[in-house]
């Protein structure tokens, strides 16, 4: 059992570890997984500021390409030089803006004179011009002759915007700027290259982005909270984002240029890995990972997993169940009368401590007033020998001698009591059965032998002979008396299966049949009755006659005759408690035909092993109630 | 509007005027652009680059702090045009109480406000063609930005003293203050970058200052 427990032990602590270990796994993976996110955003980042970077390259390019164009560096210069007719000029450039706009897909050309003028303009505020934009320093440059980029923010609007100078031979004519917006174009483009979502925000509302998730309504926010932080190091670290049920990873980065001051920026977005748990663990790993599992490897483990087992089962059913089977079996031997005691020694353990317990009551009920005798240093008595196997619990204990009836001074044979004919109606005066008691009582309260109280070694020898034991059956008797009388072959019929021959029968020796006083083999009472001694039998149904005389007076008993009365009335309820506990009809057992039987018995017992009383005792043999007597020296 | 300009000499009608005249040279280092909004500013490869004088008109302001105050004098009232996208001057002087108009001779409104004192002048929209007038009562150094438009930035500097008085391209300008020791401040690039003792004794006083190229200049209140 210790070593069961302890296993049993080790193995909780063991999977208690593996439970809590599976929990926390995760945690170290998903630190890795968020922390590799936001290193995947900050590329992002650094490979959205390149592309913007190169992308503003291009633009600006196209500018300078769309400068050079003849038409709009003539018109320009007619513009600059003034005075011109300012009307015709603009409808010229503006219709090469047009072109250029449809050829280029831009969504923004401006082309100025020298001064930085407005003289057309191409999709948007088409119709207006005239108007200054030097103030924007990205025109003041490109009159001074600089190329360069910028972001502007027009009608609430964001436009990516290139200049270039315009230039007529030895000297700068205008400018001409082109612009695209930012819009999910944009981000769309730019999340093909990315791998991540991508939005746009200007003065705390979201431009465009290439998805939807909730999470854009905390953005403004966010770059409201970050803009110290954008304006000196460029972006944010990965910021984590919950919003609507949505784990999000996100960085934020200002646009270059002059809306940077409206807050004009792009957010690099990309789903949190979900949070850890069993079941998603689970789930992940039967959908995708399950036919990767290396098997091979988990090999070992699955094996130790189940040599683990295999040890705690066997250590169990070494430890645990054989021993348990075992006092099964000797309690039930007990029970049949195989058995006297149970041999505590042994059962290891608490089940010692229970057989001992068991030993115990037995002593105590045994001895009934008597004080308990102290036990001998080999106190057990060994069941009688079983004809069928032959095989003893303990070889190394001499076996209880055999009874032989024809031995020149006979010895007890077991005694088998038929039970009472039942009545057709019980008596009115006979004691009422009384309801079973609890199992344990019940327990404590079965079959009950002297004979433990009486070692053979030592106490002195009773009349009977040396050899002979105690312990009688009724039935044995009955049969013994050798009646071949049909009364008495009515009454075993009567016992029904309460007279079946039990194990012990089976165990006792044989005995020569039809002897002066022997006793015939063990049979069922089932079979064709040998009764050995009939006038006993004869006595008996005699005793039974006058027992149905309930309504004579009875003569004023003697303190022994009411003891004798008390044991057999104890006897009586036993029998019926018995009965009923096994689930057998009561009605036909009425007290008078049960205690007359027995006092007959008991004087035939006495006259016949010249013992000084007899005591009955109630088992349980295959199931049913069985009557046992002892006779007591 | 450049006569205008030049001439914000506000101290006038003064008995002994004495005239003090004087010229602000900024270094070279500071002529040097300021950096690409965007992130590119390349050359053309065809013509050079236009190399202009930095804006000295409108960029520099001469004030002489001390000296005796002129009694009853009304506050001027002095015009700043929005045209081209752009505030002309980028920087005023005006004694304590003066009345700044803006002008927009933009097509497009502005929402002009004080960036540093945004309690004096909050952000208000002026269509086009539009003045908003609006009063400086403290002295101090207002910033003025637009809304709309990040890139236009102006400064306007409010003095104690009505001896004020901006520079011309060349830097150039010219005071009439009474006698007296004065202290000399210059306004350049959003913030006073010289501060030098000036004693007016005779009837001209010439004086010739020189920004230095490392002076860190003084932010204005509020930067």
């Amino acid at each position: 059992m210790v070593w069961s427990r302890l296993w049993l032990f080790v193995i909780t602590v063991a999977c208690a570890l593996a439970t809590v270990l599976a929990l926390l796994a995760p945690r170290p993976i998903q630190r890795d997984l968020e922390r590799e996110s936001g290193a995947r955003l900050e590329r992002a980042q650094h490979a959205a500021s390149l592309l913007l970077k190169v992308n503003a390259r291009k633009w600006m390019d196209t500018a300078a390409q769309v400068a050079t164009d003849a038409v709009l560096v003539e018109a320009l210069e007619q513009a600059t030089r003034g005075p011109a007719d300012l009307g015709l000029v603009h409808k010229t450039v503006q219709e090469r803006l047009r072109y250029f706009n449809d050829k280029m897909k831009v969504d923004l050309v401006i082309a100025t004179d020298g001064k930085g003028r407005v003289i057309a303009r191409a999709g948007l505020d088409e119709g207006v011009y005239k108007d200054g934009v030097e103030g924007f320093p990205l025109v003041a440059d490109a009159l001074r002759g600089l190329r360069g980029d910028d972001t502007w923010s027009l009608d609430g609007k964001l436009y990516r915007v290139a200049a270039s100078p315009v230039i007529a031979r030895d000297r700068y004519a205008g400018s001409l700027v082109v612009g695209e917006a930012v819009d999910g174009a944009l981000a769309q483009s730019m999340k093909q290259v990315l791998d991540v979502d991508v939005a746009f925000l200007l003065r705390g509302r979201v431009l465009s982005s290439s998805s939807q998730p909730a999470v854009l309504s905390r953005l403004p926010s966010l770059v409201e909270a970050h803009a110290g932080e954008l304006e000196q190091a460029g972006h944010s670290p990965p910021l984590a984002v919950d919003e609507g049920g949505q784990r999000w990873l996100v960085v934020l980065a200002p646009f270059v240029g002059e809306a940077a001051a409206h807050r004009a920026a792009y957010v690099l977005m990309v789903p949190r890995p979900p949070e850890p748990s069993v079941g998603g663990l689970v789930s992940g790993l039967l959908s995708s990972d399950l036919k990767t599992i290396p098997w091979v490897s988990l090999a070992p483990v699955g094996g130790a997993l189940l040599a683990a087992l295999i040890i705690g089962f066997l250590l169990l059913r070494v430890e645990s169940d054989r021993p348990l089977k075992r006092l099964a079996r000797e309690a039930q031997a007990l029970a049949r009368g195989d058995v006297q005691r149970l041999d505590d020694d042994r059962h290891p353990g608490k089940l010692g401590a229970v057989a001992r317990a068991v030993n115990t009551t037995l002593d105590r009920i045994g001895t009934g007033s008597r004080p308990p005798t102290p036990r001998p240093s080999s106190p057990r008595l060994t069941p009688p020998p079983r004809h069928d196997s032959g095989r003893q619990d303990r070889p190394s204990q001499p076996p209880s001698p055999p009874i032989r009836l024809d031995s020149p001074r006979p010895s007890p044979p077991p005694v088998r009591l038929d039970s009472p004919r039942p009545s057709p109606r019980p008596r009115l005066d006979s004691p009422r059965p009384t309801p079973p008691p609890p199992p344990d009582l019940l327990r404590e309260q079965t079959p009950l032998r002297e004979e433990p109280t009486l070692p053979r070694s030592e106490e002195p020898k009773p009349p009977l002979p040396a050899e002979a034991t105690p312990v009688v059956d009724a039935s044995m008797i009955l049969q013994s008396l050798g009646d071949t009388d049909q009364q008495a072959t009515d009454l075993h019929r009567s016992a029904g299966p309460d007279f079946v021959d039990a194990p012990q029968l089976a165990a006792l020796p044989p005995t020569t049949t039809g002897g002066p006083a022997g006793v015939g083999p063990p049979r069922s009472f089932d079979d064709e009755p040998t009764v050995a001694n009939p006038a006993a039998a004869r006595a008996l149904l005699g005793i039974m006659n006058d027992s149905d005389k309930l309504t004579a007076p009875q003569p004023r008993l003697s303190p022994e005759d009411e003891a004798l009365e008390a044991e057999l009335h104890q006897v009586y309820q036993d029998f019926i408690d018995t009965k009923q506990r096994c689930g057998e009809p009561i009605e036909g057992v009425s007290y008078d035909k049960f205690v007359g039987k027995l006092k007959a018995n008991r004087a035939q017992l006495i006259t016949r092993y010249s013992c000084k009383t007899v005591r009955f005792q109630v088992y349980i043999k295959d199931g049913k109630a069985a009557l046992k007597a002892t006779p007591i020296t | 509007m450049r006569g205008a300009a030049l001439g914000i000499l506000l101290a006038g009608g003064v008995a002994h005027a004495n005239t003090v005249r004087g010229s602000i040279a900024v270094p070279e280092a500071s002529r040097v652009a300021e950096p690409p909004s965007g992130h590119w500013r390349v050359e053309n490869g065809v013509l050079p680059v236009a190399v202009r004088a930095p804006e000295l008109r409108g960029e520099i302001v001469v004030v002489l702090e001390g000296g005796a105050r002129k009694e009853g004098a009304e506050p001027p009232s002095v015009t700043v045009e929005l045209r081209g996208l752009k505030l002309d001057p980028r920087v005023i002087v005006a004694p304590m109480g003066a009345t700044i108009e803006f002008k927009n001779q933009d097509r497009v409104p502005h929402t002009l406000y004080a960036d540093n004192a945004t309690s004096v002048m909050a952000p208000q929209p002026t269509p086009a063609g539009q003045t908003r007038a609006q009063k400086f009562a403290a002295a101090g150094e207002y910033r003025i930005r637009d809304q709309d438009y990040p890139h236009i930035d102006g400064t306007v500097v409010i003095t104690q003293t009505p001896y004020a008085a901006a520079v011309d391209e060349k830097g150039n300008f010219k005071l009439d203050v009474p006698e007296g020791k004065y202290t000399l401040r210059v306004w350049y690039r959003g913030g006073w970058a010289v501060t030098q003792p000036l004693e007016v004794a005779g009837r001209t006083t010439e004086i010739a200052v020189q920004v230095p190229p490392q002076k860190r200049v003084e932010k204005a209140r509020g930067e």
